[in-house]
């Protein structure tokens, strides 16, 4: 009775607008919250997690939902996915659905719950289960009600508060029951609210609420941390995990954790240490033995992640990893120091969350981490490695573990380092073709392009572990993403001698019927290679942007165009010179046309891989100029 | 081509053992092997895949599998990560998983890191070979034992990677009878040997081994337009038929009828289950004049509303009854057609199930009488001779089609115990599209357009499909932004949206700004075209399997733009045709005093191109990528006229 009072009540407000009033913790104007939930599919009424700490070990919480399913676009808030694993484990389910006068028209039955494992795409196997269920009606709107509760068998697992989804909630709930004497912290983000706190004898309830939560803001090119809008984090002062004992006190007491997880695990056999040693014989720049081990490394292994139960955070040990050639992060890292150990050098295993994911809160230590990677603070040089990839060269880390903050977990201390940042020029693609346009209009042509830093890492990550038909694909799709009738007919790839940092790749090849020349004129667009089109404007108008604009990394692009048209053409007219710089980028495009021969220079620079919103006006006009740019063709007349 | 032999087993006279490969037992020419002369491009090698199946003294089945691949690049080390699927009744032993280097070192798998995965009734193990390298030979060998002989799974010959030898051998009691199919043999040379060997069990009697070699077998990987990849492989179907002994005789391989009495069982209680049923079918008819309309009407309320949820099976736990589809107002598609069935049934009209696999399910094989072939269940409705078949699986699929998944030739009729393999024939419909777009150019050479988009038969389908649940305007958006990326929308409408058996219309009105390059003298730009391609999906140089489209159609696209006095076309381009056997393609340009015209078309007149027309076919498209860059040029004329949208233009 009382649940169909309340739906209905919900129900009303969402029809009439007009039933709560904003009170503490409201986030929207009562007219904009109201446009919203009218324009939304679904919304979230109800949105309530009761977190009990049972004690220093064990927690349980419950989950209660209630979405309002307007149509079929929103079912697929109907089907619901809970995660268990060694530590995690479900309790119980419970689901129906009600329909807009409060009644109960549909009730999950235990047989629609299904079970099975789940290992994410990049892990073979981690022993990880999911128990899911999906339960619609066939007329809307309805609500789905759900509820579960979870037992979780170590404070490290501490759940979060996320109110916020990507529908309106009218209200969302974060309870917290806590014996007295567990201390805890928790970190408030885009959230400015504190919680009602009740006092008893044994135990202390929090509660945070929030009511009339806008979906979370989507734009195209946003920052990865700045996908997470709203947020309160949670974390035990200790904790403990399979008998290993961890603190959240500081950075350093969590890099105590991983070194107590890491014990024993570096130790390498005598005859694998001397085949290392073996590799470095006779040479004495420390740099030099890192990049010969890393080398090493990465032709013999391979990523396999098998992470069951601990094995999601300890490594195996080296000799395993050794001893089977394959491993994850954290597994082939700590191989990377164990081999470095073997020939004297010092490194250090680093916990990274990668850029993709967002950036760690410095200023709350916590487990925050979802990769590993190897820091060798040389005398001279600090080098990073990168140890899952089979081909990222020694000094080139890939934009993923750029300018983030890692904790290095040193031999007795723990220390939260920033990794540096590869400028524009670092990451750069210099082409250079030329081209001859043939009777019939094919354009044969050759070109050699240069690549560093992550452009480099990006062509290599293609090339470099594929067959040479596979490559030859991937070329040709990538090269002829402007113009696609393109057959290649020989590449080569070759790493400079003076710079192992760099990447050569030699091509010729045809541009099938590239221009036949047909009519009295002929159209060429020298911008082959490295077109921005209309695709690459970001969604939002200029007034409506909020968050800046996210590359992956900054990079600078060199492209030179030489093509010889017949003599029977004249050049009838060329697109005017372009040449803008400002604080985020610049660009500079210059056309030419002698002894018929095009010339074509176009210069492209994206200073930093972050575009402060309030330069976004300027962003907007600097890309359009781009693109404007990008099409231009030279025309030619038959003589 | 499908071959059925069906071979009465012979008494042999020599006993022999097979050989069988002996675990690790690797040459150095292989180990020291750093690229494979047959295959310079492959990633890896496999070396040998054999499969060696022995049915014992208890009829049950013995599956030896034994596997060995040389990697050659990083790419080729993904072969150490190992996964193989098998029914949970069963069991399955990995018996030995190791690698070897160029060198010969062996590191053995540990029994540890074996792991099982369980997925309803499927389990998976998984385990990664240690010790993997480029240039080592990995090798793995397993058994498994099932209860099920009479569903000996297909032998696939052909994999991803090239494959130098594939042998498949089974082992038979000689009072066995047997069936073998085949599918994609005839270009390569499977031999095929057999011989008598004494059973492991009992060395008095005898086994009759038969094994079919292959060799030298290329790889095929998915591509652009493969229906299904499984289809394309050489493979081969072995199925125990009967086994005839003094005292015994047991019969295995099941016909259609089989088939159909066994599920008959639980259709038949389905077609014909009462209550709720009759009375929807009873209220739904009562005041139809005749079959037709009767069965058109229980058509459309099934289509229209029962919700399509999730498709399960065809049988079993999850297939749901009709009154239970009904009460639920929601099924998979199987289960809205059994209700169908159900209805017209009720409704006193001739209606039966018929079970197919779509194309993403693959190729049924008629002779091989196995209902797990089969993935959907679809309706086979009699009117007075006539035959229409029906799917209520889309909401936008009219009465007498089928859509491209569910169009497969050939499905099981089920007609109480009686199966029957039959030809579908459902109305064939004309699949057109045609565009119409009527467009000016304003002074700043901003192009205005209107285009009417007519979507006949599968387009139409297509289209309804695609917006069915998708928010309409987003869904135009888009579209126009395939166009050009810059396009604002202005206004949109569609006509016959729920008249699904008349075609669909879109009217779109839309700005181009920036769309045009421009001279002091000239303006110039290309038609911009919705069926425009700027890329040409078939990238490499051979295929060795069809080009298969969703289906046949014919696309026809014309292009208007109108202009004022202050324009005059100064040059089009000249016509563009190219065609295949059953694929063409035209561009065609018109001009003007005030107006230059495009029209492009492509008929592509069967939906599956044979691959020797392959060349030919990327050739066609080299061409429409050429003809859909070229440029249409207009001359600026010196006078002070405004130039604006011209009304009515399109209606003609």
């Amino acid at each position: 009775m009382i649940r169909r009072v309340v739906i209905k009540k919900i129900l009303l407000y969402i029809l009439f607008f007009s039933y709560f009033t904003p009170c503490f913790g409201s986030l929207q104007e009562e007219e904009g919250f109201i446009s919203l939930i009218q324009d939304a599919d679904a919304i979230v009424l109800q949105d309530d997690l009761s977190v009990t700490i049972l004690n220093e070990n064990s927690i349980e919480y419950a989950v209660h939902i209630k979405i309002l399913i307007k149509n079929k676009r929103a079912e697929e808030y109907c089907t619901v996915v809970i995660n268990e694993s060694e530590y995690q484990v479900i309790q119980n389910i419970d689901a129906m659905i009600i329909d807009t006068l409060g009644n109960v028209i549909k009730q999950l039955d235990s047989d629609e719950i299904e079970e099975a494992e789940m290992s994410p795409g990049y892990v073979l196997y981690s022993g990880k289960k999911y128990s899911w269920f999906s339960l619609t009606n066939h007329t809307y709107p309805y609500v789905i009600d759900y509820t579960y509760t979870m037992e979780l068998e170590s404070l490290f697992f501490w759940p979060d508060w996320y109110p916020q989804s990507d529908i309106p909630c009218l209200s969302s709930t974060y309870k917290l029951q806590i014996p007295n004497g567990i201390e805890f912290e928790y970190f408030n983000v885009g959230i400015d609210i504190e919680p009602d706190k009740v006092i008893g004898n044994s135990k202390i309830i929090y509660s945070w609420q929030l009511i009339n939560i806008p979906p979370r803001s989507v734009e195209d090119f946003m920052p990865p941390e700045n996908k997470k809008q709203m947020a309160i984090h949670f974390k035990p002062k200790k904790f403990e995990i399979s008998n290993y004992n961890g603190s959240y006190e500081s950075w350093s007491s969590l890099a105590d954790w991983y070194r107590a997880l890491t014990d024993g695990k570096y130790k390498l056999s005598k005859s694998a240490q001397d085949e290392f040693q073996k590799l470095v014989d006779g040479i004495e720049d420390p740099k030099e033995k890192v990049e010969i081990l890393y080398k090493y490394l990465q032709q013999k292994n391979r990523y396999v992640a098998i992470e069951l139960g601990i094995g999601g955070w300890q490594p195996q040990s080296a000799t395993d990893v050794y001893e089977n050639r394959y491993g994850d992060c954290k597994d082939l890292t700590t191989i990377m120091v164990s081999m470095l150990d073997a020939v004297g050098i010092k490194s250090y295993p680093a916990l990274a969350l990668t850029r993709d994911k967002g950036e760690v809160m410095d200023d709350f230590p916590s487990n925050q981490f979802n990769h590993c990677i190897a820091f060798v603070p040389l005398e001279k040089d600090t080098i990073w490695l990168e140890c899952t990839s089979s081909y990222i060269d020694m000094e080139d880390t890939p934009y993923n573990i750029e300018d983030i903050f890692v904790l290095v977990v040193k031999d007795d201390d723990g220390e939260l380092i920033k990794t540096p940042k590869k400028n524009s020029a670092n990451n750069h693609w210099i082409s250079s073709l030329k081209g001859v346009l043939g009777k019939q209009g094919d354009l044969t042509f050759s070109v050699s392009v240069n690549t560093s830093g992550n452009q480099k890492n990006y062509i290599k990550s293609k090339l470099a572990v594929n067959s040479k038909q596979d490559d030859l694909i991937f070329l040709q799709n990538y090269l002829g993403r402007n113009y696609s009738n393109l057959n290649i007919n020989d590449f080569t790839i070759e790493v400079p001698e003076d710079n192992t940092l760099e990447y050569n790749l030699e091509l010729n090849g045809v541009y099938n019927k590239f221009n036949p020349k047909r009519g009295s004129r002929i159209f060429i667009n020298p911008n082959i290679l490295n077109r921005l089109t209309g695709k690459s404007l970001p969604a939002e108008d200029i007034e409506e942007r909020k968050y800046p604009v996210f590359y992956k990394y900054p990079y600078l692009d060199i492209d030179t165009v030489i093509i010889e048209i017949s003599k029977g053409y004249i050049l009838e007219s060329k697109p005017k010179d372009v040449s803008v710089s400002n604080s985020f980028g610049q660009f500079s495009a210059e056309y030419k046309f002698n002894n018929n021969k095009l010339y074509y220079l176009r210069k492209m620079e994206i200073k930093d891989n972050i575009i402060a919103v309030e330069l976004y006006p300027e962003y907007i006009e600097f890309l359009k100029m781009v693109i404007k740019s990008d099409k231009s063709k030279f025309v030619f007349k038959r003589k | 081509m499908l071959k059925v032999i069906i071979i009465f087993f012979l008494l042999l006279s020599n006993f022999t053992f097979t050989v069988c490969q002996d675990f690790g037992e690797i040459s150095d020419e292989v180990l020291q092997m750093t690229s494979f002369d047959k295959d310079p491009e492959a990633d890896a090698v496999i070396l040998f895949d054999k499969a060696q199946l022995r049915i014992t003294g208890q009829f049950d089945l013995e599956v030896i599998r034994h596997v060995r691949i040389k990697i050659l690049t990083e790419a080729g080390k993904e072969n150490a990560n190992v996964e193989i699927y098998y029914w949970h009744e069963d069991d399955l032993d990995i018996l030995d998983a190791s690698s070897f280097n160029s060198e010969g070192k062996e590191v053995e798998l540990d029994s540890d890191d074996i792991f099982v995965e369980e997925k309803g009734n499927v389990y998976k193990i998984v385990f990664a070979i240690p010790g993997a390298e480029i240039g080592s030979v990995i090798e793995y060998k397993y058994r498994r034992y099932s209860d099920y002989i009479s569903s000996l799974e297909p032998w696939y010959f052909q994999n991803t990677s090239y494959t130098l030898l594939s042998e498949y051998s089974v082992m038979v009691p000689k009072e066995f009878t047997y069936t073998r199919l085949s599918r994609n043999l005839a270009m390569f040379n499977i031999t095929e040997n057999v011989e008598s060997v004494r059973n492991p069990e009992d060395f008095n009697k005898a086994l009759t081994q038969f094994t079919w070699t292959g060799r030298n077998l290329p790889g095929i990987k998915e591509e652009p337009y493969m229906d299904n990849l499984y289809d394309e492989y050489a493979s081969m179907l072995f199925i125990l038929s009967s086994y005839k002994s003094r005292t015994q005789y047991r019969v295995f391989a099941e016909s259609w009828d089989d088939v159909a009495e066994r599920l008959s069982r639980i259709y038949d209680d389905m077609i014909d289950q009462g209550g709720e049923t009759e009375v929807v079918a009873e209220t739904i008819v009562s005041s139809e004049p005749d079959d037709f309309s009767k069965a058109k009407k229980l058509y459309d309320y099934v289509r229209t509303e029962i919700k399509t949820s999730e498709h399960k099976t065809i049988f079993g736990d999850s297939f749901k009854e009709p009154n239970e589809v009904l009460q639920d107002k929601e099924g998979s598609s199987s289960d809205r057609n059994m209700l169908l069935i159900n209805l017209l049934n009720q409704a006193g009209l001739n209606a039966k199930p018929v079970l197919i696999s779509t194309r993403k399910n693959g190729v049924v094989v008629p002779d091989f009488c196995k209902a797990n072939q089969f993935n959907r269940m679809i309706c086979l409705l009699r009117i007075d001779n006539k035959s229409y078949y029906l799917y209520t699986g889309v909401k936008a699929n009219p009465f007498g089609y089928l859509t491209p998944a569910t169009n497969v030739g050939i499905g099981l009729l089920i007609e109480g115990d009686k199966g029957t393999i039959i030809n579908l024939k459902p109305i064939k419909p004309a699949n057109k599209l045609n565009i119409e777009t009527v467009s000016t150019i304003n002074s700043e050479g901003i192009i205005t357009a209107k285009s009417k988009f007519t979507y006949i038969g599968c387009t139409a389908l297509e289209e309804r499909m695609n917006i069915e649940d998708e928010d309409i305007e987003e869904y135009v958006e888009t579209l126009l932004d395939n166009l050009y990326a810059e396009a604002v929308l202005d206004t949109f409408y569609y006509t016959g949206l729920d008249s699904i058996n008349n075609p669909l219309i879109l009217n779109i009105r839309y700005t181009l700004p920036d769309y045009i390059d421009e001279t002091e003298e000239l303006i110039y730009f290309t038609p911009p075209l919705f069926t425009g391609i700027d890329e040409n999906p078939f990238v490499r140089q051979k295929r060795y399997f069809p080009v298969s489209y969703n289906y046949n159609v014919r696309k026809s696209e014309k292009f208007k733009m109108i202009f004022s006095n202050k324009f005059a076309v100064n040059e089009v381009p000249l016509r563009r045709k190219a065609s295949i056997n059953n694929y063409s393609f035209s561009e065609i340009f018109f001009k003007g005093k005030n107006y230059v015209e495009c029209i492009r078309t492509t008929n592509l007149k069967r939906r599956v191109i044979h691959y020797q027309y392959y060349q030919g076919l990327k050739a066609l498209y080299d061409e429409m990528v050429s003809a859909d860059q070229e440029q249409i040029v207009l001359s600026k004329v010196n006078h002070n006229s405004e130039v604006g949208f011209e009304t009515n233009t399109d209606e003609k």
